[in-house]
Parts: structure tokens; C-alpha cells; sequence
């Protein structure tokens, strides 16, 4: 290669290079502002510094949102509502995902376009059908009412998922346990289940996620400030009249830490996972 | 009738939990939606439910106001999508070859879509504070005067439209990196052989080897931007400057919660739905006729 | 007394044509029965529907003088290899081979005595903590007889296990299988699209065409008198040569030329004077002679196979082939003669393309 050639390629890499570490370092602050915001001091709040780290830094908004604030309140709904919409909804697109994908049946294209379509909806579509319905049994600012929009939500890109999954899944297996002794139930539960577990992690991660993070439908659903679930809660502390931004952040930060986690786990299966059952269509 | 049982028993078992679920909470509010559409349900009509007829798609079809907000929805969806796909593809170009830290890029630049959209929405809505926020704090520091971003109409749509530019584009970002890696070498030696230059091999190669997985993703993308009601709510503070920032979902959200106008948000909600359907079908077709 | 009988056996997928059309077999106990023919011609789907994977729109399947038509297949009290040996691939081998014992929860000690008697067997022993996904394709394949023999089931069934085998192992597995039903003697019923597999491995075998039963009979029956022209192309390796021929009443005339004929033939072709049929001839009892009397052919290609030698000829316009032992002094585009005895020929009738003699 000639040395121009070469030439023009390393300073073709150099300019990839500081673009590229230019664009993430704008990317990435907004999140180091959060962090930032969280650790200032109690008066220094409305801060015309650019600085990352404040003059004066100091954790005690992470002590206040433990103890000052219901964070652990809050924290206690989200889990009990993304748990049980995790179980709610793997053990509904687990088992009727296997029958979109081994069986044909009467209904069975209705059923498939009806989750495409379903996923069209806009928010209130459903939401505020759900509302009214729900206020009318008396589940309105109630756990379970929030639950069951939840697994509504989430519920068809799962099957979606699962159905996607199985079908790579041989049949033969199945039929070799039927013969070997097993219901078809039976091979389901020994076989194809065990071999399906990283669509069932997909989806239980998908799950919960939808339910962990939700902001707008808990709004509509939950008023009680003791059924907060951690995004009411901390919008809470981002009010409107009076902003309490270092504790807002400081539970953000908490927040984000177990979601941004799981997420950077998972970033090999990503791609996988999304070709896999959703993004084919 | 019992063949018809015995032969199909087995799929309806298994699937009976899940249709169960999914009538009482799917089928049924999707029906009662309809339902109420049609009715005057609103705060003051709760159990005297009257039939209106078209009363509801007539108003909303004849209120001006409403096809501002229709405009701004389109707006607002083409911006974000085509800046999701040019960054994302973009950035999937350039850490698809051989960068040092490549890894390190890819996680970092995750984050955006990592994080919940109510605390990025949130932040996002400080840093554009007109006094205290970053964003203008920045500009002060290199000598332009700072924008009004919440206070004036442009504003206060241009913000969440930046805000969600930064929450959307790692998600086109995988997705194409995903699909650039399976465009086989030899094709981008055999043109370079040939001699072709970098924007050759982006039109030629890889832009129309990506599409099949772009396609999907980019439909998708545009049905979560279309239906995104967090940013836009949470960023202009529920559609100030007075209601004038609403996307066709914060405004029906907005409507029936706030309002308490049920009937007229039930019919919104199926007209939104039917214009998203076109789209959808629409783009399909245009996506389908291209690749023959 | 495990025979398998089945009695008119229709099957359908949907609206379109009947795979199965009124089957009826009979399977003794203890024999190993091989269903043969080409693709689609429903030998797997006989297997599956006796396994109960799949159901019959009509008839009866009796395994054991039981009818089984609606007992599900875990109750059949039968065993399946399939083509893809369907291991399971997140157990062990000694938990794959186990798996129909724990099912039926039996008691661990029995299982466990069981399953490494049947790993000796098969010479598994050594495996028997390690994975499918760890294995070579003959080892995955012993898996998977080990699975089905462990059970002792009253019915063993095949399903082309042999396929996805490289030609030297396939062998070597036929040779294999062959012994392992001698030994334990289990009614089988095996099914191959190969007919050298056919030949070599079964006690009777049912040749099978679009849905319908050719042939049942033993290997040599079918070879020495096959039912009809199907069964006679198929059987046999080379395949039998078919011509289309007239009977004058006291030769064959192939073309242009004239093949004497034996007396005992004149007599059974009595009712076939003047007619049009198909004559069949085994390459191996084709003569060639460089001249002499006998039909002018041509050489088109020599095949050496080591001890003998596959001559393809044309001969008025019709391909042939010889098999001649060692190698003959041909080559491509000699002249040649060819004698074929009429009186070891097979007859098939011109329309039904039945046998006549």
C-alpha cells in the first residue's frame, strides 16, 4: 500500500475515532448530569455551573430518598407488580405460544394477525376502556387493576416471541417423548420448555421491564399515593411548582443502576432475541 | 362436532388461559371502546348513556384546531424516524469496522434506550430549563444567547424531538448492526476491486442489503413514535404552552383523563388507530413493490 | 403373539389426495418387516399412524390382536427411532436412555439396571455422562436404539434411521441393527426409501407405491417374481431392464429384432398371442458378445465396480444395462451383440403392467 494510501486511512481512523468519542461523550451527559444533579448539596440546587461534579458534592440526597421519602415504598409496588406481571404473562405466552406454533387450528390466523394489529393500538385504545371498566368492578387504585393493564400490554409481543421461538424447536423431539411415554402436555413440560429458555428469559425480561417502567397508564390507574409505583414516585419529586431535582436523580441513578445492568448483560442476546420471534413480522 | 373437539382440543387447552386473558382484557376493552365511541359518555354521563351516532368523528374531523395537531403527530414521526434510521445506521457503519474500544461504543451508546423513558423525559425536560438547564447554560458559555425551548411553540416542539432523536436511535442502531453483519465480505471486496468509492458501497451494498431488516424495525419504530406519549406529555408538561405541543395521543390522553370527555377520546382513539393502520399498510406495500 | 395388523387404512391430509388408500398389512410377531418405496409413497405416514402420532381416517390398526386407534401413542407400548435420532439434547445419555423409564416411574434401582444394560449392549457404556451434542452421528444413533430398546417395547419402529449416515457406517449399522433383532427379537417394522437396505435387512418386505401396497413377500420372492413392473424396476441394483415388446406366440419382438423363446414360456403366454407387453430382464443375465448371433447394441459407457462391471448400452434407441463380472475388453461406442434368455425374462402385461409370468 502506498504510503499516501496509508496515510489517508490513518487519518481517516483518527477522524472516526474523535468523531466518534465526541458524539458518545454528548450522548452519555444526560445521564452524567443525573448523577451529577443527585450529588449536589441542598443549596446549590438551582445551579448555573456546568460542572459535573459539584462544589460541595455530597450523597445525602440518597440517604433522603431512603429515609425521608417513601422510596422504599415505592420500590416495594414496583416489585410486587412487575413480579407478578412476569409470571402472569411468561406463563400465558409460554403455553399459548406453543399452540400458535404446533398446532393448526380454527382461529389460528385471526389469532396472529389480532396480535400484530394489537400492537397498533394507540395508549388510551385500550386504556381507557380499562379504566372505565376497571372503576366500574372496583379495581381502580388498586395492584391488581395495574397488573391486568399491564399483562394487556405486554402480553402479545410475547406470544409473539415464544411462538417464534418453538418453531425452531424440532417437532421430532416432542414426538419422541409422546412416544417414549409423556402426554403432549407432558413433553412440553419436560422438553420443549427446558429448551426454550432464552426466549423464556426474553419475555420474562420484556415483562417486567414493561411493567418496571411504565409511567402513563400507572398514572391513569394508581391515586393513591401509598400504591406509588416507582415512576409515580419519582415524578412526584419532579413536580411541577417544586422541583426536588437532587432527590429525583438520586432515585433515578437508583433506578437505572439494576435496569442499565441487565440491559448491558444482555446486549449479545439483543440482536438475536429481536430477529428471533418480533422484528421477522 | 366431536372429531372437530377431538382433533383440535389439544391447541385450545393450551391456549385457553391466555385467551381468556386476552378477551377480558383485549378483546372486551377494544369492543367497550367502540362502544363507547358512539355513546356521550363523559364525566356528567356516566350511567345516562345515550346513542350519538358520528356526533364524535364529525366533531373531530371539523375542528380545525385538530388538524394542526394531526400535522405536528406527522411531524413529529418523520423527524424521529428518519433521524433514528440515518444515526443508527450511521453509527452501525462506523462501529462495524475495526475501532478500538468498539465494545466499549456499543454499550455506552445503548444507554439512551437502556434507561426508562419517564427518568430520560424527565432529565431531558431539566437540561432544557430556560435559567438552569444544561442545555442553555451551554450555549451561554459559548456566547449564544439562550432559547426559550418550553415557553415558545417551536420550542417546546423542537425539545422533545431532540429529546426522543437521543432515546430512539440505539434501537436502529442494533438492528442495523445486527443486519450489517451478515452482509457477506466478498461483496465489499468485490467492489473495491472494482474500485468503488465509500458512498458507492453504502448506496449499492449495504443500504439495500439492510433493508429487508431495516424495514421491520422502521415500521415498528414509527408505531412506538407515532403512540409515544411520554416524552412529548412529560417534557412539555402535559402540552404547554397551553395545550399547543399535543401529539394526536397526549391530546386524546389528555382529553379523557383530564377532560373527563370519554366518548369523544373513545373516538379518537379509533380514529388514531385507522390512520395508523393505513400507514402501516401503506409502507408495507411501498416496502413490498420496491423490492421487486 | 406382538404382530401389528392393519385393516384398510385411508388417510388424508385436508381436502387433497388420499396419502393412505385402504392399506391392509400384516406384520407376524417377531418379524422384521421393511417398507420400501419411493418418496411419497406413505411408508411414513404408516409409521406414524401405527405409532399414533397421527390418526387414520378409516380402519383399523391392532398391535398385539388390540385395537389401537384411539390409545394415544404412550400407551401403545412401542418404541421409534426417527431419521433425526430426536436425542434429547439437554440430557445426558444415560438421562436420554433413562427418560421413557422415569416417565413411567418405575423405581430408580431398575432404571438404572436397565439402562446400562442396554448401554452395554450397545457399547455405550463408556458415553453414558456425556451429551447428544458431544457425539458422532453413529454414536447419536446407537443413543437413540439404546432409548428404544431399554422399555422392551412389544413393537420396534424405524423411521430411514440409517439416512443421515455416511455409506461406510450405514453399512456397518445395518449389519448392526440386523443383530440386535436376532438377539432380542421384537417385532419391527422399519422404513427406507433404499432398497439395497430393503433387501439386506428384511425378513418380509412390502414394497409401496403412491398410497397403495405393490408387493408383501420375502426378499428373494420379490426379487425372482416381482408383482408387477414397479416392484421389478425398484428391486434390485442395477435395476432391471424393461423393454416394450411384442409376443408373435412363439418369440419377442424387441424392435426389430426377434428373441427365441423356451416351450414352458410359449405355453404361459397362450392367452397373449399377437399382444404388446412389457418384458423385464436382470442385468445380470444380459450376454454380451462382440458379434456373433444376438441384438446390435452399442456401448455407451463402462462402469468398473472391482469384481464386477456395469455395462450401459443402447439398442434401438432403449438404454440397457449388463453386469458382466470383472472387466470386459468394451469400450464406449463398440459394437456389440446382446443375448437375453426369454426363458428367464419376466412378463408384464402392456395396460395393468402386472405381472403375467
Amino acid at each position: 500500500m502506498s504510503r499516501e494510501g496509508n496515510r489517508l486511512r490513518i487519518v481517516k481512523s483518527v477522524v472516526i475515532h474523535v468523531a466518534l468519542v465526541l458524539f458518545t461523550m454528548a450522548v452519555i451527559y444526560p445521564i452524567l448530569q443525573v448523577i451529577s444533579i443527585s450529588l449536589r448539596p441542598g443549596d446549590r440546587l438551582y445551579s448555573t455551573s456546568l460542572a459535573l461534579i459539584p462544589d460541595g458534592a455530597t450523597l445525602h440526597a440518597y440517604y433522603a430518598i431512603f429515609f425521608e421519602k417513601p422510596f422504599l415504598l415505592w420500590l416495594r409496588n414496583s416489585l410486587l407488580v412487575s413480579i407478578t406481571v412476569t409470571i402472569i404473562g411468561v406463563a400465558l405466552a409460554s403455553t399459548s405460544g406453543y399452540a400458535f406454533a404446533r398446532f393448526r387450528f380454527p382461529g389460528h390466523g385471526a389469532g396472529m394477525l389480532g396480535f400484530l394489529v394489537s400492537q397498533m393500538f394507540p395508549a388510551t385504545m385500550l386504556l381507557l376502556p380499562l379504566f372505565i371498566l376497571l372503576s366500574k368492578i372496583g379495581m381502580i387504585d388498586a395492584i391488581p387493576g395495574l397488573v391486568i393493564a399491564y399483562v394487556a400490554t405486554a402480553l402479545p409481543f410475547c406470544v409473539w416471541t415464544m411462538k417464534g421461538y418453538y418453531e425452531s424447536i424440532p417437532v421430532e423431539l416432542e414426538e419422541a417423548a409422546m412416544v417414549d411415554g409423556t402426554t403432549r402436555a407432558g413433553a412440553f413440560w419436560k422438553i420443549t420448555l427446558p429448551l426454550s429458555a432464552p426466549a423464556l428469559m426474553i419475555t420474562a425480561l420484556f415483562s417486567f421491564m414493561t411493567a418496571w417502567s411504565e409511567f402513563m397508564v400507572a398514572r391513569v390507574i394508581i391515586q393513591s399515593q401509598n400504591l406509588y409505583t416507582l415512576p409515580l414516585g419519582l415524578e412526584s419529586l419532579a413536580g411541577t411548582f417544586q422541583t426536588e431535582w437532587a432527590n429525583y436523580s438520586a432515585g433515578a441513578v437508583v433506578v437505572c443502576i439494576p435496569v442499565v445492568a441487565l440491559f448491558l448483560i444482555l446486549n449479545r442476546y439483543l440482536v438475536s432475541g429481536l430477529t428471533l420471534g418480533g422484528v421477522k413480522g | 362436532m366431536r372429531s372437530f373437539w377431538k382433533r383440535h382440543s389439544q391447541p385450545y387447552l393450551f391456549l385457553a388461559p391466555a385467551v381468556a386473558v386476552m378477551l377480558f382484557i383485549v378483546l372486551y376493552p377494544f369492543l367497550y371502546n367502540v362502544y363507547i365511541a358512539f355513546s356521550n359518555m363523559s364525566l356528567y354521563h356516566l350511567r345516562d348513556l345515550e346513542f350519538v351516532g358520528l356526533k364524535h368523528f364529525r366533531t373531530i374531523l371539523s375542528e380545525p384546531a385538530i388538524w394542526a395537531v394531526f400535522g405536528k403527530t406527522i411531524l413529529w414521526t418523520v423527524v424521529n424516524v428518519v433521524s433514528h434510521l440515518v444515526l443508527g445506521v450511521g453509527l452501525a457503519v462506523l462501529l462495524n469496522q475495526q475501532i478500538k474500544g468498539r465494545a466499549i461504543f456499543r454499550a455506552l451508546l445503548i444507554l439512551p434506550w437502556a434507561m426508562p423513558q419517564y427518568i430520560t423525559a424527565l432529565t431531558w425536560r431539566g437540561m432544557f430549563n430556560y435559567e438552569y438547564g444544561s442545555i442553555n447554560l451551554g450555549l451561554k458559555a459559548i456566547g449564544l444567547s439562550p432559547i426559550p425551548w418550553l415557553a415558545s411553540e417551536i420550542g417546546a416542539f423542537a425539545a422533545p424531538v431532540i429529546a426522543n432523536i437521543w432515546l430512539g436511535f440505539p434501537f436502529m442502531m442494533i438492528i442495523a448492526l445486527g443486519g450489517l453483519q451478515s452482509i457477506p465480505k466478498e461483496l465489499y471486496e468485490a467492489a473495491d476491486l472494482d474500485g468503488a468509492g465509500w458512498w458507492f458501497r453504502l448506496r449499492k451494498i449495504t443500504l439495500p442489503l439492510l433493508k429487508p431488516v431495516l424495514l421491520p424495525a422502521a415500521i415498528l419504530g414509527t408505531i412506538w413514535t407515532f403512540n409515544n406519549l411520554n416524552v412529548i406529555w412529560l417534557i412539555t408538561n402535559q402540552g404547554e404552552p397551553a395545550d399547543k405541543t399535543h401529539i394526536l395521543v397526549t391530546y386524546v390522553y389528555k382529553a379523557a383523563f383530564h377532560y373527563y370527555r370519554y366518548g369523544y377520546a373513545a373516538a379518537f382513539s379509533l380514529v388514531i388507530f385507522v390512520i395508523l393502520l393505513s400507514f402501516v399498510l401503506a409502507f408495507l406495500r411501498a416496502g413490498k413493490e420496491r423490492t421487486r | 403373539m406382538a404382530g401389528i395388523i392393519l385393516r384398510n387404512l385411508t388417510k388424508s391430509y385436508g381436502k387433497g389426495e388420499p396419502v393412505l388408500e385402504g392399506i391392509n398389512l400384516e406384520v407376524h410377531d417377531q418379524e422384521f418387516m421393511v417398507l420400501v418405496g419411493p418418496s411419497g409413497c406413505g411408508k411414513s405416514t404408516i409409521l406414524r399412524v401405527v405409532s399414533g402420532l397421527e390418526d387414520i381416517d378409516d380402519g383399523e390398526i391392532l398391535i398385539d390382536d388390540r385395537v389401537v386407534n384411539d390409545v394415544p401413542p404412550r400407551d401403545r407400548d412401542i418404541a421409534m427411532v426417527f431419521q433425526s435420532y430426536a436425542l434429547y439434547p439437554h440430557m445426558t445419555v444415560y438421562e436420554n436412555i433413562a427418560f421413557g423409564l422415569r416417565v413411567r416411574k418405575h423405581p430408580k434401582e431398575k432404571i438404572d439396571g436397565l439402562v446400562r444394560e442396554a448401554a452395554d449392549t450397545l457399547s455405550l457404556s463408556s458415553m453414558l455422562e456425556k451429551r447428544p451434542g458431544q457425539l458422532s452421528g453413529g454414536e447419536r444413533q446407537r443413543v437413540a436404539l439404546g432409548r428404544a430398546i431399554v422399555r422392551k417395547p412389544k413393537v420396534f419402529l424405524f423411521d430411514e434411521p440409517l439416512s443421515n449416515l455416511d455409506a461406510k457406517l450405514r453399512v456397518q449399522m445395518r449389519a448392526e441393527i440386523s443383530a440386535l433383532h436376532e438377539r432380542l427379537r421384537i417385532t419391527t417394522l422399519y422404513v427406507t426409501h433404499d432398497q439395497v437396505e430393503a433387501m439386506t435387512m428384511g425378513e418380509r418386505i412390502t414394497v409401496l407405491r403412491d398410497g397403495l401396497v405393490q408387493q408383501v413377500d420375502k426378499p428373494m420372492g420379490l426379487y425372482s417374481n416381482p408383482a408387477n413392473r414397479f416392484v421389478g424396476e425398484f428391486i434390485g441394483s442395477p435395476p432391471m431392464n424393461v423393454l416394450p415388446a411384442r409376443w408373435t406366440g412363439t418369440e419377442l419382438q424387441v424392435g426389430e429384432s426377434r428373441i427365441p423363446s423356451t416351450p414352458e414360456t410359449i405355453t404361459l403366454l397362450a392367452n397373449h398371442v399377437g399382444r404388446e407387453v412389457f418384458v423385464g430382464v436382470r442385468p445380470e443375465l444380459v450376454e454380451i458378445q462382440s458379434e456373433g448371433e444376438g441384438l446390435p447394441a452399442r456401448v455407451e459407457l463402462v462402469e468398473p465396480m472391482g469384481g464386477e462391471s456395469n455395462i450401459y448400452l443402447t439398442m434401438g434407441g432403449r438404454r440397457l444395462i449388463a453386469r458382466v463380472d470383472g472387466l470386459p475388453s468394451l469400450r464406449m461406442g463398440d459394437d456389440v451383440r446382446i443375448r437375453m434368455p426369454a426363458g428367464q425374462a419376466h412378463f408384464f402385461d402392456h395396460e395393468t403392467e402386472r405381472r403375467i409370468i
